[in-house]
């Protein structure tokens, strides 16, 4: 279980999110359009993970404590103070 | 779920470094080898893998002949070819058979990631 | 050494050698396509199990000589000479890597310029495979922002790569020095709805300040759906080159005080530099070597650095570290053996415990003495086995050697104009690894001498009605307790006139004594000292070393070097070498009251002679044995153990060696036994005591000393 929504109503990305999960976060975006993305706790985010969060033009709560992923990606999300 | 994995490569040395990433990415997942084409088709009817990761060179049948044949066997068995030799040739041949391109040495996170495309594939299969 | 590496030792060695022969049969019919394909696949797997165990220079190395054979393959490029030459060289690099590798139990540092001087060899394939010029329009408003740019790359994956498992952001994370990463849609993004999760969709570009090179070789899974661009702004900024040169005059004047302050502040100031420039590897690099205090390692990295040489900073670096360590590597099974002998060993000393318990309670010795007996015999057996397995560990195939002479002696025929055909057998023989070890310098000076001296030149050859290509075979065999080492060739033998004028010349022997030797004597001057340095020194043959040498380097070994020659037919230098350096087969003699062994290989007979015919010639005695005068040492004399009013027998006991080609014979009291002894060499206070090759334990405790013979003539 790496992709979830938590109490407080944000989508969470746990651990290692590999492509299997894109699904997944598909459907959980379309299902909580309002719902910000919290990846703080995300160790690996696979392409097709990124992808839906641009597409879905969704707030992301970091930061990331992966350095690639908080250097490189963050900048390209709508970013919401933690 | 745990599935069967068959690793081709005539070196030893290459079958090792693939079984120790395969088994410290999935420890329970079974894994069987083979040294050339013919000893892997022999494997395949044998055993019955899920997943088959083969290496582009070998004498003989090469890596890529091998997935074509595994391919008309098993049309839904996700294959990988594994090569050092990344030339672009080799890499579209393998995606033109549907099977992935791995580079050798195969990095653990490559073996990850195709490795859950994979189980995409084969759950998408079982459905 | 972990399995990785072992398992990488024994797959390389096996691997070099069928590219070696592919390359050579190559070479002689250039279109045989199963030999072309052969050789390829053993470089492309070579290359693969240097980069499983993550041996950069040498997978870099391989990766070259991989696609000089592609190019061949693609019939792009002919089979060339050179190409062959080249191929073989990287071998030859690579089997010195293996050999680094079995001593030091790890991978060895290789200094840049090795690699770049393989690599400048394989250019032409390179050029081959310079990028067709592409569209570049994509990097300009990014490059744009950051001048210090070295690398634009452009990612556009396909729809469907995720499904073979491709992660194209997780690739460009392993890219170095990141400047700019740029995500953007192929097309505007549809609605979450409509979107297929599994098909990408992306387009990346990124900028970094690795060398186009290195991001190239690291996307390489990527083929197809990659542009790399090399950019302009691959130098310093003027200011930062300003900086640095500066503080490179700070640390050239070492008398100056207090350089030790200024030096590392000049280091600070280089690191801050680099990383501004976006050289954080350099700057670490350079960091290291101010805290080792080499101030002449940091100097010579930041001038590398400054040229753009910037690998070989990186190698300079890291020399400090280069610490080896003397390791051997055994087989698994071989350990297995000696556990399983040590409890083999455990049981019988219990049930020598047990017999020398029953003894102190007194039991009958008649009884006892059938249980000791057993349990001798076992103890014999275990021993014997435990000495082989032992020894066994030593051991090496005499390939590790041979691997190298095939590009060699295809050097050699080239530069000298003499076709010749090395062809090797035996080569799994194995031999104790000091000695495999040793023979490289010996085997390659016989070799230099067959080609240089022994094959005859193309007309000659033609006139005998020879083939033009010579033949030359090195030749190992297994012969008991010795490895027979043997170098022939098909060429005109050793012209013994020749010999006799060189000797003459030399002043190695009297023109009379010269015509009076036979063909063996003759043979034996070629091992005499000063006898190589021939009026024609050649290139090949080298200056100043001679057979004298190689007999010299074979007797450290504990081994014997001959020559047989045929006129018109050939010449056969034959090593004969110990299987082993700590087994030795010993007679033991006795003289003044004391036992000695003398080492079995350096005693060519004994003889007894009526003590009349031993003549005095000033100091020293001589007898003639066969025509031929020997020198005579008497041992009891010479160790001070003869007492002067002792009355001598009538007939003298003697043993007749060789050394340097010389006969010498030394009087012994009386003959003994033969014995296998593990020889162990002089330390302690004894070290360095003439006339001793060392001591062993006898049955009943005594030392037993072993004489050097050599030193005890002399």
């Amino acid at each position: 279980m790496t992709v979830r929504v938590d109490e407080t109503g944000s989508i969470r990305l746990e651990g290692t999110c590999q492509i299997d999960d894109a699904e997944l976060l598909q459907r959980l975006l379309l299902a909580h359009p309002a719902a910000a993305v919290d990846w703080r706790d995300c160790e690996h985010a696979h392409t097709a993970l990124i992808q839906l969060i641009l597409a879905a033009r969704r707030t992301v709560r970091g930061p990331s404590r992966v350095p690639f992923l908080e250097k490189w990606i963050a900048p390209h999300f709508h970013a919401l103070a933690p | 779920m745990t599935y069967k994995v068959l690793i081709v490569d005539d070196s030893k040395l290459a079958r090792m470094a693939v079984g120790k990433a395969l088994n410290s990415l999935q420890p329970s997942w079974t894994r069987l080898e083979a040294a050339n084409a013919d000893e892997a088709i022999a494997s395949v009817k044998d055993n019955a893998p899920d997943i088959v990761l083969l290496d582009f060179n070998m004498p003989g049948r090469d890596g890529l002949a091998l997935a074509a044949d595994l391919n008309k066997l098993h049309p839904e068995m996700p294959l990988a070819v594994i090569s050092a030799n990344i030339q672009d040739e080799i890499v579209a041949r393998a995606r033109a058979i549907g099977a992935a391109f791995l580079p050798k040495p195969l990095t653990e996170q490559a073996l990850a990631d195709f490795l859950s495309a994979a189980q995409l594939r084969l759950r998408a299969v079982a459905r | 050494m972990n399995e990785f590496l072992e398992q990488f030792l024994i797959e390389s060695r096996e691997l070099v050698e069928q590219a070696t022969g592919d390359l050579l049969a190559l070479e002689e019919s250039p279109q045989d396509h199963d030999r072309l394909d052969s050789a390829f696949r053993a470089f492309h797997t070579l290359k693969g199990a240097a980069r499983i165990v993550e041996f950069d220079a040498m997978g870099r190395v391989l990766h070259a000589a991989e696609e000089m054979l592609v190019a061949v393959r693609a019939g792009e490029h002919p089979v060339t000479a050179d190409l062959i030459s080249d191929c073989l060289s990287s071998l030859d690099q690579v089997v010195q890597w293996l050999d680094a590798i079995e001593t030091g139990g790890d991978l060895p540092t290789v200094a840049a310029t090795t690699v770049d001087a393989l690599l400048q060899r394989f250019e032409k394939a390179d050029a081959r495979l310079a990028p067709a010029p592409v569209a570049t329009g994509w990097a300009e408003p990014l490059a744009a922002l950051h001048p210090s740019a070295r690398t634009a790359i452009r990612y556009a994956p396909d729809e469907g790569c995720f499904f073979r498992g491709e992660d194209p952001l997780s690739l460009l994370e392993r890219v170095p020095g990141l400047l700019a990463l740029d995500l953007q849609p192929t097309a505007p993004w549809p609605d979450l709805v409509a979107i297929d999760p599994f098909a990408c969709k992306l387009v990346i570009v990124a900028l970094s300040t690795a060398p186009p090179g290195e991001i190239a070789s690291l996307l390489t899974t990527a083929a197809g759906q990659v542009q790399i661009l090399a950019l302009a702004a691959d130098a310093f900024s003027s200011e930062a080159q300003a900086l640095l040169q500066a503080q490179l005059l700070l640390v050239a004047d070492r008398e100056e005080e207090n350089f030790t302050g200024r030096f590392a502040a000049a280091g600070n100031v280089v690191a801050n530099v680099l990383r501004a420039q976006g050289r954080a590897s350099h700057a670490d690099a350079l960091l290291r070597l101010v805290a080792a205090g080499d101030a002449d390692g940091f100097a010579a990295a930041l001038q590398n650095v400054l040229r753009g040489d910037d690998e070989e900073a990186g190698e300079i670096a890291r020399a400090p570290q280069d610490v080896v360590a003397r390791a051997l590597r055994v087989e698994v099974e071989r350990i297995d053996a000696l556990v399983k002998l040590t409890g083999e060993l455990t049981v019988v000393k219990n049930a020598v415990g047990h017999a020398s318990r029953l003894a102190q309670g007194g039991a009958d010795p008649t009884a006892l003495a059938p249980l000791l007996k057993e349990q001798h015999a076992l103890l014999d057996r275990l021993v014997s086995e435990l000495q082989r397995s032992v020894l066994g560990i030593r051991v090496l195939p005499l390939r590790h050697v041979f691997q190298r002479f095939p590009k060699l002696v295809r050097e050699m025929s080239a530069s000298l104009g003499k076709p010749v055909r090395l062809l090797m057998e035996g080569e799994a023989t194995e031999a104790d690894k000091a000695i495999v070890e040793a023979l490289f310098e010996p085997l390659l000076h016989v070799l230099r001498n067959a080609l240089d001296h022994g094959i005859e030149p193309a007309e000659s050859r033609a006139k005998a009605g020879k083939t033009a290509v010579a033949t030359v075979l090195l030749q190992a065999v297994r012969d008991g307790e010795h490895v027979v080492v043997e170098v022939r060739d098909d060429g005109g033998g050793v012209d013994l006139d020749r010999v006799r004028r060189v000797a003459e010349t030399r002043g190695i022997a009297s023109a009379d004594a010269l015509q009076a030797m036979d063909e063996a004597s003759l043979l034996e001057l070629l091992f005499a000292p000063g006898f190589s340095t021939a009026s024609q020194v050649t290139d090949i043959s080298g200056r100043g070393v001679g057979m004298d040498a190689v007999r010299a380097a074979v007797a450290r070994l504990g081994g014997h070097v001959s020559i047989t020659s045929t006129a018109g037919h050939g010449t056969s230098v034959r090593f004969l070498l110990p299987f082993t350096l700590m087994m030795s087969r010993v007679m033991t003699v006795e003289s003044g009251g004391q036992v000695f062994g003398i080492p079995f290989e350096s005693i060519l007979e004994t003889v007894r002679i009526p003590r009349a015919q031993i003549t005095q010639i000033g100091a020293a005695h001589a007898f003639v044995l066969r025509n031929q005068t020997v020198p005579l040492v008497d041992l009891a004399a010479a160790l001070d153990l003869r007492g002067a009013d002792e009355v001598r027998s009538d007939e003298a006991n003697i043993v007749v060696t060789s050394f340097a080609g010389q006969l010498g014979a030394i009087e012994v009291d009386r003959f003994g036994e033969r014995l296998d002894v593990m020889l162990k060499s002089m330390d302690g206070l004894l070290a360095g005591m003439g006339g001793v090759a060392g001591t062993t334990l006898l049955g009943d405790g005594r030392v037993l000393i072993v004489l050097d013979v050599q030193a005890l003539l002399r």
